[in-house]
């Protein structure tokens, strides 16, 4: 097995990026992964953040899964941003694309999981939510939350940026108020899916106990739950931080395909 | 173009090494279809593996000459190994290199890139001990090859004067004059045998600076196996042996292997 750093030059963001690739030691002799793990970094994280904060490769090779690992601006919520670049289109149109085309990685939606940690687990989230027929498993870990009542909750750090021209709301989204009932609304995910009965993927939410976020995980799943979307939970002890990624992303390993 | 660096472990080399990689990828400002059709009709690449002289790694060739461009106009895969000081060879006194680089190394790169298995596709180049593994794994895997090019110093050891003195690096590879004599290694004897057998051979083009201090070896290497028989074209020019003249020969190399012009 081994790690791969791959650089190029991308359609959709018009400028060179990286993606890291885990190759399971079956690709080697030319044989499928069980499974693909799309695999996304957090807020102010890049692309070599899993291979550096957790032992990914050790658990990719446990489960012979390839892991793809691509790298987006710090702030940008996997948003086709109001002001920026287009991640999500980059996520969907053209990462799934390349890394099929050029590398032995499953070519298949029911091979596909995507999961990530913080903004990348509500980009794990909004990839599944809006590409239900794109993979067969996702995990949110510690990105649970109805994005608009995290920014507007007073008592939340996030509310500090929303009237900054320049700060993550601005950017990504324009306002609170285009954001609201968007794509890019976790809330409106969950009542999209409910209303049009969409079949979803499967769904992992994992979490610590002590995340400054916990409590706005406990009212989205509660919310989930009301509108019966079914979202597997596990918490554990632990804040918002590494220790909890690495050991709930061998959960959903183990919950989607062990 | 896609720039790939990989670390994994090898089997026979019973440790992580590397390889980089160039392969194919849409280019916004260059390529006219749609990206999307670009890569669903991607289809099989040319490969072209190269391999890096002495005291240098797999890194050397993307960072010293512009072999992205010339893969990007050939529209080809390239796989950059490394085998530290080893010239290629299953090491007398150190790892099996060559068992890594014909065995391992290219059922390993068809898994993973979308090349193509043909021999008509497959090239190799090389510099300096680079060009010793170039030709020494297409004579040996005559099978595997359509071309190969070796750029100052592919030729017979002793008359390139590797043994005279010996180094350590040539001690710990090939051993003693005796034992590298008829060896694998010796690309006289192997090219002998293969004309006895009516071996197909790749095609061969070899080149070095007329001001390089392997140019009387590696010409006179040229000159003795074509009077032999064997398909090889012999190219000079003014040159030192550095990267200024690799630089330069690469894109004229890479078309005679391709292109056969």
């Amino acid at each position: 097995m081994g790690m791969m750093h791959f650089d190029y030059l991308s359609t959709v963001l018009g400028y060179h990026t990286s993606v890291y690739y885990i190759l399971p030691a079956c690709t080697h002799e030319g044989k499928e992964p069980k499974a693909t793990l799309y695999l996304l970094h957090g807020g102010a994280g890049n692309g070599l953040d899993w291979i550096r904060y957790t032992s990914i490769e050790r658990y990719a090779d446990a489960f012979e899964v390839a892991v793809v690992m691509p790298e987006v601006d710090g702030s940008c919520f996997y948003a086709d941003m109001k002001y920026g670049y287009n991640y999500f289109t980059f996520l969907k149109d053209e990462l799934i694309a390349i890394s099929e085309t050029l590398l032995p990685v499953n070519k298949t939606a029911d091979k596909r999981l995507v999961a990530g940690l913080s903004m990348g687990g509500y980009g794990a989230f909004k990839w599944a939510f809006n590409c239900p027929d794109d993979f067969y498993a996702a995990a949110n870990l510690s990105g649970i939350s109805s994005i608009v009542d995290l920014f507007t909750d007073p008592a939340s750090f996030a509310s500090k940026s929303v009237d900054d021209p320049c700060g993550v709301i601005a950017l990504d989204f324009g306002s609170i108020e285009e954001l609201r009932g968007s794509m890019n609304d976790s809330k409106e995910w969950i009542d999209k899916a409910a209303a049009e009965g969409t079949k979803l993927p499967k769904l992992f939410a994992g979490i610590g106990t002590e995340d400054f976020s916990y409590q706005f995980a406990v009212d989205y799943l509660k919310y989930c739950k009301e509108k019966g979307v079914d979202v597997h939970y596990e918490e554990m002890p632990g804040g918002h931080e590494w220790k909890v990624w690495d050991e709930m992303i061998q959960r959903f390993l183990a919950w989607s395909i062990g | 173009m896609g720039v790939i660096r990989y670390t994994f472990y090898s089997k026979i080399l019973g440790e992580q090494t590397n390889i980089c990689a160039i392969v194919p990828t849409y280019e916004v400002w260059r390529d006219k279809m749609d990206y999307k059709d670009y890569y669903k009709n991607y289809g099989k690449k040319k490969l072209l593996f190269i391999m890096h002289g002495g005291s240098d790694d797999s890194t050397l060739y993307l960072r010293r000459t512009r072999i992205e461009e010339y893969a990007y106009e050939r529209d080809m895969v390239v796989i950059f190994p490394e085998v530290r000081n080893s010239f290629y060879s299953n090491m007398v006194h150190g790892k099996k290199y060559f068992d890594y680089i014909s065995k391992e190394l290219p059922e390993m790169v068809m898994n993973l890139f979308p090349v193509s298995r043909e021999r008509k596709d497959h090239f190799i180049l090389g510099n300096s001990m680079g060009s010793h593994g170039s030709f020494k794994f297409a004579l040996n895997c005559p099978e595997f090859f359509a071309a190969a090019t070796g750029m100052s110093g592919a030729g017979d050891l002793e008359e390139l004067g590797f043994y005279s003195p010996m180094s350590v690096r040539v001690r710990n590879s090939f051993g003693t004059i005796e034992e590298y004599r008829g060896s694998m290694n010796d690309f006289k004897h192997l090219y002998r045998e293969m004309l006895k057998n009516g071996t197909e051979f790749p095609r061969l083009y070899a080149c070095c600076g007329t001001e390089d201090g392997f140019y009387p070896g590696a010409k006179k290497f040229a000159e003795d196996a074509k009077a032999a028989g064997v398909p090889i074209e012999w190219y000079e020019s003014p040159g030192k042996h550095e990267w200024v003249y690799w630089d330069a020969m690469l894109p004229m190399m890479l078309d005679k292997m391709v292109k056969g012009v």
